[in-house]
């Protein structure tokens, strides 16, 4: 049986109200025996610590998410300005899976197929939901073979280092080297 | 003879670990909307709230389409009426005000965190704890969870700090009997209702509790609880009739199978859930945190720190 859970891990952010009072309760206990100054000084240290930690954690997070999308997005609002409102567009970007964050920048519907075969399959079942532009990464490694059907099959021009090929052009053999 | 803590250091306590989670918080603020749940939810709330002040209030039927896209105004399809639709409304407001940008909808959030924070030291201070208050707030301030999903433009936080409310009301119900007392109870039900879901898993929190204060006023007792559960039917109530308005009776029922699991799409186990429970609670509370708040739940409370503990 596959297994799969419904929870997010942010979905844990109602377990905040009784872990902190919990600590508040145990802090204000020690004291009683301890002393205020030194469960304070405890706290404190303690706490600079988590803190110290998980911010830092928060921060290198953030970093490697910022070395990770910005380009996509770049290009996403570069073809926003060139695109016809409801032009559909066929992504393949290391964004894959965060379609809403996409569309947000976009402002524009698209769908998001991984290859051409499926691109294929989903026109012959949805005549409306033909792709009209692809935009590939070549630095995406994984694109690469995706990248030669490509241009076998359709023209294609850069914008902003990106290929962005034309599905609405019909199949002509092979586009010449991007500009 | 102990002199008593100045109020005044206690203010100054709070407010370094108010900057010091602002400052941390700050550099975020600009980040689009792009990676993770944190990305996700940003851009999918905010998509619902710039559809709402695109369309305006009647046409979107105050709901959230955060997947919407189109020209013309959202049909009942389009709308996502599986959560409550406070905080949608709450964002959109906010744009309203400040204009669509990361940075409006990330600060809505921070202001709630910071409310949070505030609220688990007026919590303590309140029940004549301020020293258990402080460490609650410190300790809400450094968990990981609050730097990895504070600012996260989402009705949990928000929510939190009214579900905060309503204990602190209770606790003020319980010491003055007072009727002025019930009604934050009740403001504090509603608002949290309409934000989140969580607040209803506080209400038999809060019946339990009421029963041990009142063990011999078993009148007392029902009565406290029949207004508990009208006072948290108000929201819900609202929040059903809401896809009744959208799409009618189907529509709501659908969207109650679906959130209900009585229409799941995969199957899970109750040794599956909790594994990844405790995963989640080891990554976002570190496993030495939990521990000590289990010791916190157990150990023999002072006096003071007796009502966080039992909110707790």
């Amino acid at each position: 049986m596959s297994e799969a859970v419904y929870i997010h891990v942010y979905c844990t952010f109602g377990w905040i109200l009784p872990v902190c009072l919990a600590l508040g309760a145990l802090a204000q206990s020690v004291a009683k025996v301890v002393g205020e100054l030194t469960v304070g000084a405890l706290a404190a240290l303690l706490l600079s610590l988590l803190f110290v930690a998980a911010s830092g954690h928060a921060r290198a997070r953030l970093e490697a998410s910022r070395r990770q999308s910005l380009a996509p997005i770049q290009v996403g609002k570069k073809l926003s300005s060139e695109l016809r409102q409801g032009e559909i567009v066929m992504l393949r970007n290391p964004l894959i899976q965060f379609v809403p964050q996409l569309k947000y920048y976009l402002e524009h519907d698209f769908i998001l197929r991984p290859n051409i075969q499926t691109t294929a399959a989903v026109e012959a079942q949805c005549p409306a939901c033909r792709f009209l532009l692809m935009p590939l990464d070549p630095k995406d490694r994984a694109g690469q073979q995706l990248e030669r059907e490509a241009s076998a099959r359709y023209p294609r021009k850069m914008i902003e280092g990106y290929q962005v090929f034309d599905l609405r052009a019909a199949s002509r053999g092979p586009s010449p080297p991007p500009r | 003879m102990r002199q008593p803590r100045s109020r005044h250091f206690e203010v100054a306590l709070l407010l370094v670990v108010l900057g010091a989670f602002t400052l941390t918080t700050l550099p975020r603020l600009d980040e689009p909307f792009l990676v993770g749940h944190e990305g996700f939810n940003g851009a999918f709330f905010a998509t619902s709230a710039r559809n709402t002040l695109r369309f305006g209030l009647l046409a979107t039927k105050a709901g959230p389409t955060p997947r919407y896209f189109g020209d013309s105004p959202p049909r009942a399809e389009d709308f996502y009426a599986s959560t409550p639709y406070g905080y949608p409304l709450l964002l959109a407001a906010t744009y309203a005000v400040f204009g669509v940008s990361e940075r409006a909808g990330r600060s809505l959030s921070l202001t709630f965190c910071l409310g949070l924070i505030t609220a688990f030291y007026l919590f303590g201070r309140a029940t004549g704890a301020p020293l258990g208050g402080l460490a609650a707030a410190a300790a809400a301030a450094s968990l990981p969870i609050m730097h990895e999903f504070g600012p996260m433009t989402l009705g949990q936080i928000p929510s939190l700090v009214f579900v905060v409310g309503l204990y602190l009301a209770y606790f003020s119900y319980l010491g003055s009997g007072a009727g002025s007392a019930l009604w934050g109870v009740a403001l504090c039900l509603l608002v949290a209702g309409l934000l989140d879901w969580q607040v209803y898993c506080h209400v038999p929190v809060l019946m339990l509790d009421f029963a041990w204060h009142e063990r011999k006023e078993r009148r007392r007792w029902v009565g406290f609880c029949l207004f508990l559960l009208l006072a948290a039917a108000l929201p819900l109530l609202l929040f059903l009739a809401h896809p009744y308005w959208l799409g009618g009776f189907h529509y709501l029922t659908g969207k109650l199978r679906q959130r209900t699991g009585l229409a799941p799409a995969v199957q899970y186990t109750s040794s599956g859930f909790a594994f990844v429970l405790w995963r989640y609670l080891c990554l976002m509370y570190k496993p030495a945190t939990v521990l000590a708040a289990v010791v916190g739940l157990v150990v023999p409370t002072s006096r003071e720190g007796a009502p966080l503990r039992q909110a707790a």
